[in-house]
């Protein structure tokens, strides 16, 4: 069969979107940017939060008696505790994001 | 003649391709408007070539388009918008037809004849449209080999670009293109039956 016959037929084979495509997609991306947004407010604001929160572990009192047995923790270990704490909650909050990304 | 004019022709449609890019690449979101309606229904008929599904390819094509926006960035103009686009959808709806498998380069192309699940045969000789026809027959078709007359005969590609698209080899591609040819007009003759001289 001639090309040029080939090229018309499969030039008659162009399909289309259905009319809301554009504006379907354009709203998709609004949305995944304000989300974006409001994600890393929330994420500059859990940092200020665990910033404090390890700031007030390390003034925890090494040295306490529960309830009547004298306990002594290293400040060392209560330290890596909050810290070790800090990172899952952010490695949360970003498995988190990735997962609401991935559906949208 | 025609040559050249088909050259100057695809220069402005890369010019301004490159000057929404650039638009895109500086933050304007509004630019992506003008690729998206641009590029919509030539990849919504790639993607239609291997997904087979319409609904299923439109939220596909949203995902590439995405894809697109979010690596924009890297694009560099050392090859055509086009191609780089095209190679998105095309990668993007295999990622989304892994499941199924359904996209083997090694299988023997044979002619599949299954019914139209949206049209009998009795509608489908009713409607005489040359339109539905290949478009039906595209959806017969083998993926890969609907993908690829689609790519060269619907998106002007040549066998490099399709390379580059693809990753098929260029005489793979050779050589599926000649099948395809086969098979579509087999195919055709079968579903249009008397009416396959006139459609051509």
């Amino acid at each position: 069969m001639n090309e040029d016959k080939t090229r018309d037929l499969i030039k008659d084979s162009l399909l289309h979107t259905s009319d809301q495509f554009t504006e379907n997609f354009m709203r998709r991306i609004e949305f995944r940017d304000s989300l974006s947004r409001n994600f890393f407010r929330i994420f500059v604001i859990s940092i200020l939060c665990c910033t404090i929160f390890v700031f007030l572990i390390s003034k925890i009192k090494s040295n306490f008696t529960f309830p009547h047995i004298p306990l002594q923790i290293p400040h060392l270990s209560i330290q890596i505790l909050g810290v070790l704490f800090v990172f899952a909650l952010l490695n949360k909050l970003i498995l988190l994001r990735e997962k609401i990304l991935k559906l949208m | 003649m025609l040559y050249e004019g088909s050259l100057k022709e695809n220069k402005l449609h890369r010019d301004s391709d490159s000057l929404l890019i650039k638009r895109i690449q500086e933050g304007d979101i509004n630019a992506l408007r003008g690729i998206v309606d641009k590029y919509k229904d030539v990849s919504f008929s790639l993607a239609c070539s291997i997904l087979k599904d319409e609904n299923k390819a439109e939220d596909v094509l949203q995902d590439a388009f995405l894809k697109v926006l979010m690596n924009i960035r890297k694009f560099r103009f050392d090859s055509s918008f086009s191609t780089w686009l095209y190679r998105i959808v095309v990668n993007t709806c295999l990622h989304a037809n892994e499941k199924k498998n359904k996209f083997l380069i090694d299988k023997t192309s044979e002619i599949e004849f299954k019914e139209s699940e949206e049209k009998s045969g009795l509608e489908l000789v009713l409607e005489k449209e040359r339109k539905v026809y290949i478009t039906t027959t595209l959806k017969m078709m083998k993926p890969e080999e609907a993908l690829l007359l689609r790519l060269f005969y619907l998106c002007d590609l040549n066998i490099s670009e399709i390379r580059k698209v693809t990753d098929f080899s260029e005489s793979n591609i050779k050589v599926m293109l000649h099948r395809g040819r086969k098979n579509m007009y087999a195919i055709l003759s079968k579903i249009t039956g008397n009416e396959f001289n006139n459609l051509i």
